[in-house]
């Protein structure tokens, strides 16, 4: 019954399903002006750096490459480099050594990862730049939910109590605020399926998604 | 887990939620319970102070207008001999001081003191007795003499008192004789003195 909606909230990264906010357009237009070689996008997980890198490669694919291992590096595009903690250390030195030549590197990785990265004499004395994602704001979550619900015709299923509640547990996380609700509308369609007495996101319900999720 | 496990795991942390709430409110009651029955325990304490301070303050104030009523200038009845009433008792006690010339020399501030140490004077009974024939036989000077004399032994007896004030009556001095039954009137209540006072007074 509520396929659709469920969908909206499924762990992806979709490009289409874009939600503009305060701290997004900030951290794009740094990325856009820098003119440092090495930069560093550090950001909690789920913060949505992988994101912004989709972002960034789907409006200006003239601008930007993904980095691939074994692709060739085009001139005059800058290098995007998602969950780069993954890089071993060979990797890492390799690319800060292209860095020297004039390009510029995206490094997308875990907050403490990168502050353990930067401090590392080779890069530490070199032209960085750190740019950090920061999570949503109530209101910009309220917006964002309510905007889903709004499209797939549920608007009343959510009110103002349940989406504090929720942002209270994720603290503007992106991808914690999805799987929330993405718990809590599956067990809500259980109910409505089942015909029991759950026919709204309540308290109940939403405190029935967190135990699952074992944040309460 | 499945809906009904967690709807179930839901159900049973509420359950436990309300009951300590519930807990922790009967506390507060029982709490506020009892600080409130100390607060009028105390105030309680302190009105019966207010009470009795005000009670004593009260009690003083009203011995103190008795005794402003009560007390004349002497605290002690005095005897007959010690009230100035004329010249006449003057000579009499004059009379007597001839006869108690060895005490002289003893310092004393009245002459009736010298009388009262003398064992000379008889009983309250046979001045008493001595007085009223006295009187009987209208020798009003001697009914005094001996009235004064039984008074000497026992001042508080009205019977000299009464005697005196008759024989003074009877020798013309009315106010005199009203004066001493109004000063043993002021110490002691007596029927008899109230009486005379009033058949005084009515001639």
């Amino acid at each position: 019954m509520l396929n659709k909606l469920i969908n909206e909230f499924r762990d992806t990264v979709n490009i289409d399903d874009f939600f503009s906010y305060f701290n997004f357009e900030i951290v794009k237009e740094e990325i856009i002006s820098s003119k440092n070689n090495l930069i560093f996008l550090l950001g909690s997980p789920g913060s949505g750096k992988t994101f912004m890198i989709n972002y960034l490669l789907n409006k200006f694919p003239d601008k930007y490459q993904k980095f691939e291992r074994d692709d060739k590096i085009e001139k005059g595009k800058t290098l995007l480099i998602d969950e780069a903690q993954l890089l071993n250390d060979e990797e890492i030195e390799k690319l800060r050594v292209l860095s020297d030549t004039g390009v510029q590197v995206l490094f997308a990785m875990h907050e403490k990862e990168g502050e353990n990265i930067i401090k590392k004499p080779q890069f530490y004395s070199r032209y960085y730049q750190k740019i950090y994602m920061k999570p949503l704001n109530y209101e910009e979550f309220e917006k964002y939910a309510v905007k889903k619900f709004e499209k797939n015709g549920y608007p009343e299923i959510i009110d103002k109590k349940i989406t504090k509640k929720i942002y209270k547990y994720s603290k503007g996380n992106f991808r914690l605020s999805k799987k929330i609700l993405f718990t809590a509308l599956n067990l809500l369609d259980f109910s409505l399926r089942n015909k029991l007495k759950y026919k709204k996101l309540d308290k109940c319900i939403l405190e029935m998604a967190l135990i699952d999720l074992e944040l309460k | 887990m499945t809906f009904y496990e967690l709807e179930n795991i839901c159900k049973k942390r509420k359950r436990k939620i309300r009951i300590i709430l519930l807990f922790v409110f009967v506390l507060l009651m029982i709490l506020l319970y009892f600080g409130w029955k100390a607060v009028l325990l105390e105030e309680n304490k302190q009105s019966k102070k207010t009470i009795k301070k005000t009670v004593n303050k009260i009690k003083k104030k009203e011995i103190k207008r008795k005794q402003k009523i009560q007390k004349p200038q002497n605290t002690k009845l005095l005897p007959l001999i010690d009230l100035e009433l004329n010249e006449r008792i003057k000579r009499t006690v004059k009379i007597k001081k001839e006869k108690s010339v060895k005490t002289k020399k003893e310092k004393t501030n009245t002459k009736q003191k010298d009388i009262l140490q003398s064992s000379n004077i008889p009983s309250f009974k046979t001045c008493i007795n001595l007085a009223k024939k006295y009187f009987e036989m209208q020798d009003y000077k001697n009914a005094l003499k001996w009235a004064k004399l039984a008074n000497i032994q026992n001042k508080k007896n009205p019977a000299s008192w009464i005697l005196s004030a008759k024989a003074l009556y009877k020798q013309g001095k009315k106010e005199e004789a009203l004066k001493l039954l109004k000063i043993y009137n002021t110490y002691y209540n007596n029927n008899e003195i109230k009486k005379l006072i009033k058949e005084i007074n009515e001639n």
